[in-house]
């Protein structure tokens, strides 16, 4: 290793050959050079490393505290909560989920309590005629079976049988 | 060996995560939803790479903010997570140095800190500098320097990392590092003449 590198490596990473490359530093060792000995023409540059080495070494950073390690941890429970939000959140999975849940469950009812089945489509058509007062049959007194629009001539008796 | 964890052995280290077990195969249980593993990586990794973030931000706060992110970012990849030749503290150290080049690009950190004083006699130099007052001396000093330069420093001098794994995490060959070194040391010594021997005095 020449002069002029080992300069260099003071120069670099400091004083002590500990912080060199291991291959220079071994070889740096062999020659005698050390962060301790005198190295002849390279005392300046000793000097000069080991000043700044003492320097940068006053500069210390506490280690992390305990909060911001368990910060760190809910992080990643977030992260869960977030992917598991978005996917619920999407607009046509929710649509689609409110959908398959009243098909199923008048599917359910109609074949359990096929007459509570009718009361209540009967309640709901009810309800949808007078809120939206569409039909201006009231307005001339006649009375009618609403249900038989969805259920055909038999209205509600279908499910008597 | 990384491989061998890859392959076969990952659900058994599930049992015992942790202690003995590389970055790779936390990685890799971290991926399937070991927390245990997780948790390992974040004790493993959190000291050293907050200093480092603190000390290329000059900022505690900052730096804390950036650790999040950064784990936040570990544990999104580890369900993918392939080492490509490259180790994780690698790989960890650059997603951290990104973010803090991301921070350090928002005008908070645009300007010189306004109380940072070079050589002369100003009352800094001159009081009788305790222990953290050299630190925060030194700190002023490496948040002047060239962000390249001081990123250097910190990756080979504090974080004590090779040459070659600074060079690769910069992005830059052996060479240019150490050029980059060279004149972050020797303008830290500039920086710092005027309160060397106030500093050293006691640190020599």
């Amino acid at each position: 290793m020449t002069t002029d590198r080992t300069r260099e490596l003071f120069e670099a990473y400091g004083a002590d050959p500990a912080r060199w490359p291991k291959e220079e530093a071994s070889m740096a060792a062999k020659k005698g050079v050390s962060a301790g000995s005198g190295a002849g023409e390279l005392d300046e540059a000793r000097v000069d490393a080991a000043r700044l080495d003492s320097l940068l070494n006053l500069y210390t950073v506490s280690p992390a505290e305990m909060p911001l390690r368990a910060s760190v941890l809910a992080v990643r429970d977030s992260a869960v909560d977030v992917r598991d939000v978005a996917r619920i959140n999407r607009p046509e999975q929710r649509r689609r989920r409110f959908w398959d849940l009243s098909g199923g469950l008048a599917v359910a009812l109609r074949g359990a309590f096929p007459q509570l089945f009718g009361l209540a489509l009967a309640s709901m058509l009810g309800f949808m005629v007078g809120a939206t007062d569409m039909l201006p049959i009231h307005d001339h007194g006649i009375s009618v079976d609403a249900s038989g629009l969805v259920l055909g001539e038999d209205g509600l008796g279908s499910f008597d049988s | 060996m990384l491989d061998d964890h890859r392959t076969s052995n990952a659900g058994d280290d599930a049992k015992d995560s942790g202690l003995g077990a590389s970055d790779d195969t936390l990685m890799l249980l971290a991926g399937k939803g070991d927390d245990r593993a997780y948790a390992q990586l974040v004790d493993r990794h959190l000291d050293r790479t907050l200093a480092f973030a603190q000390r290329v931000l000059s900022s505690r706060p900052e730096a804390e903010d950036v650790l999040q992110e950064a784990f936040l970012r570990v544990w999104k990849k580890a369900p993918t997570w392939t080492n490509d030749g490259a180790r994780f503290s690698t790989w960890f150290y650059r997603v951290v140095l990104n973010l803090c080049i991301d921070r350090k690009r928002k005008p908070s950190h645009a300007a010189l800190p306004d109380d940072f004083e070079f050589a002369d006699n100003s009352p800094i130099a001159d009081a009788q500098l305790e222990e953290t007052q050299a630190s925060e001396l030194v700190e002023k000093a490496l948040a002047v320097l060239p962000d390249r330069q001081r990123e250097a420093v910190v990756l080979c001098y504090y974080q004590g990392l090779s040459n070659k794994e600074a060079a690769e995490i910069l992005s830059v060959r052996v060479k240019a590092l150490e050029s980059l070194l060279v004149r972050a040391r020797k303008n830290l010594l500039v920086l710092l003449e005027g309160v060397r021997g106030e500093v050293l005095g006691d640190a020599r």
